[in-house]
């Protein structure tokens, strides 16, 4: 009796986790192998929904997959880049100034995912009412339809600074633990500003660097749902990455067994990158 | 000394062209939302609410449109109070077994909560719904709550069981001595002991449950059971008359909120994640 105690405060936990990530990710498997459409019950067919995307018979999977790489990179440059800078100049503003602009970036963050794609429709919208239109519109400037334009930069963009808020707030703390002593030395020594940052500061935040990398590494390789939200993944599949290519296909043409056999993918794929880093993201325990 | 005072000030300027196009998105959203008509210049050239009586009247028809907001707010309570209710008894019990109690398979239990952190759920969605059509729970609240819920709830725990690691163990030990039952000595001694620990659980996952999008938009069929974010996109994809002044309205009564509460948490959160052994 008392050796069954744990089980009890585990029970809804193993629950969750058998009906949520364990059965899914079986069953994934299964599905992928099956010809699943909208009635969700399909015959097994092999490998044919992988043979379908590896001889390209799939005619757009090549476009998803330079999409993918495209924006993965993209929105990673953004989201480090743009989180080490604001790192950087917050912190060296210091004080009230620094947490006035901190506070300023935060915001995407607590922003529902609805409205932060709102925005981004609304400032980009061909119309007359689109925000930046109305800018071109008053310094003489000729509107433009932007969503067609460049697509895969706006959802680039949109996914790209509401990262930013997470790695500035981690590098801003991983800043504040660099000892003084160690910036003034350099300075003594002559080092510039620059220097400083890239030959002190960098090395020195290498690891909370790295983490951020992978955990975004991951983060945009699978998640989807701004892209759906603000282009829809077009104008003909040009702002389509894989894991927006996976949705489409299982729950808008209702492709659910070649959907699972593309997600499955994107998990081998996520599972790979999680062991390899395995170490940087604490995955392996310190015993 | 000089020098630096005007490297801070460059450096200032700079960082207020790159932070105004951010900042102005959100403030063009309040003057949109105040002006009662969507805007076309920078500044609103009137005050207006009319946009707010709108939006808790009657709602403009369209097809295919609720017919007032409140059924749709009380969905959306329902389905973050769901996650979180179920959020702080899942972790509150699970933190608690894993800091404190010796059984088979702990280890093999805490590889599996860290390899979860870093795996991103929602790539499971397909086979997710294909699980939630035979428990026949497609379409409803429940779809929802759970799915969100077991998104949360591996960052939850690992932060509540962070909070029980920092309870001596005398206090548990004293509770054994005065005969309190195991069930008892939980709820009544140690819980109450990772009180901060359980308010960041809980507000994250309101916040998680009162954001989704996803799900909702996936598992939930009938417009009678939307949540506002499916309704604010639904208005905004729905070809007829996009009035800017009226989603600005909705945005920021559907976001207040989420903004409130991360005030709220602010300390909770950063105590929590502390305590919570993000090493």
């Amino acid at each position: 009796m008392k050796k069954l105690i744990p089980y009890f405060f585990l029970l809804p936990l193993l629950l969750l986790i058998l009906l949520f990530y364990i059965i899914p990710a079986v069953s994934t498997i299964y599905i992928s192998t099956t010809d699943m459409g909208r009635s969700l019950r399909g015959d097994l067919v092999g490998v044919k929904n992988f043979a379908r995307m590896f001889s390209m018979e799939d005619p757009v999977i090549g476009r998803v997959l330079i999409n993918t790489v495209v924006y993965l990179f993209g929105a990673l440059a953004i989201t480090i880049g743009g989180g080490l800078v604001l790192a950087n100049a917050t912190f060296s503003l210091g004080g009230k100034t620094g947490g006035f602009f901190r506070l300023i970036w935060f915001l995407p963050r607590a922003t529902p995912p609805v409205v932060w794609a709102f925005l981004w429709i609304w400032a980009f919208d061909p119309t007359k009412f689109g925000l930046l239109n109305m800018i071109f519109r008053n310094v003489g400037l000729a509107e433009r339809s932007w969503m067609s334009l460049y697509p895969m930069l706006i959802v680039i963009l949109a996914n790209g600074i509401l990262g930013i808020p997470y790695t500035m707030t981690i590098l801003s703390a991983a800043l504040g633990n660099i000892p003084t002593e160690v910036v003034e030395a350099a300075k003594i020594d002559g080092a510039s500003g620059w220097q400083t940052i890239l030959k002190i500061k960098i090395p020195l935040i290498w690891w909370p660097l790295s983490f951020l990398t992978i955990w975004h590494t991951l983060a945009y390789l699978t998640t989807f749902q701004y892209i759906l939200m603000i282009t829809g993944g077009g104008p003909f599949y040009a702002s389509t990455p894989l894991a927006l290519y996976t949705y489409q296909k299982a729950f808008q043409n209702m492709e659910l067994g070649y959907g699972s056999a593309l997600a499955l993918v994107l998990i081998l794929l996520s599972v790979i990158i999680i062991f390899a880093f395995r170490k940087l993201l604490g995955v392996q325990r310190e015993t | 000394m000089v020098v630096a005072k005007w490297n801070k000030i460059v450096l200032g300027i700079i960082l207020l062209m790159l932070t105004l196009p951010l900042l102005f998105l959100y403030v063009w959203l309040i003057f949109n939302s105040i002006s009662g008509k969507p805007l076309y210049s920078l500044f609103p050239d009137q005050i207006s609410l009319q946009s707010w009586i709108k939006l808790f009247g009657k709602l403009p028809e369209a097809s295919g449109m609720p017919a007032s907001v409140f059924p749709i707010l009380g969905n959306t309570v329902l389905v973050a109070g769901g996650v979180m209710i179920l959020n702080l008894l899942i972790c509150g019990l699970a933190g608690y077994a894993i800091s404190r109690l010796h059984f088979k398979g702990k280890e093999m239990l805490l590889s599996s909560l860290l390899v979860m952190k870093a795996f991103p759920l929602l790539i499971l969605l397909i086979a997710t719904y294909f699980v939630l059509f035979y428990m026949r729970l497609l379409n409803t609240f429940f779809s929802v709550i759970l799915a969100r819920t077991a998104m949360e709830l591996v960052m939850g725990t690992w932060i509540i069981k962070g909070f029980f690691d920092n309870v001596p163990k005398e206090i548990e030990e004293s509770g054994i001595i005065d005969g309190a039952s195991w069930l008892t000595l939980w709820r009544k001694i140690m819980i109450p002991l990772v009180r901060p620990g359980l308010f960041a659980v809980a507000i994250m996952a309101f916040i998680g449950g009162w954001s989704d999008f996803i799900f909702v938009y996936t598992f939930i069929f009938d417009q009678s059971k939307w949540t506002l974010s499916v309704f604010l996109y639904s208005l905004i994809a729905s070809q007829e008359s996009v009035d800017y002044s009226f989603l600005a309205t909705v945005s920021i009564f559907y976001m207040l909120p989420t903004l409130m509460l991360y005030g709220l948490a602010q300390k909770g959160l950063t105590r929590g994640v502390l305590g919570g052994g993000i090493k």
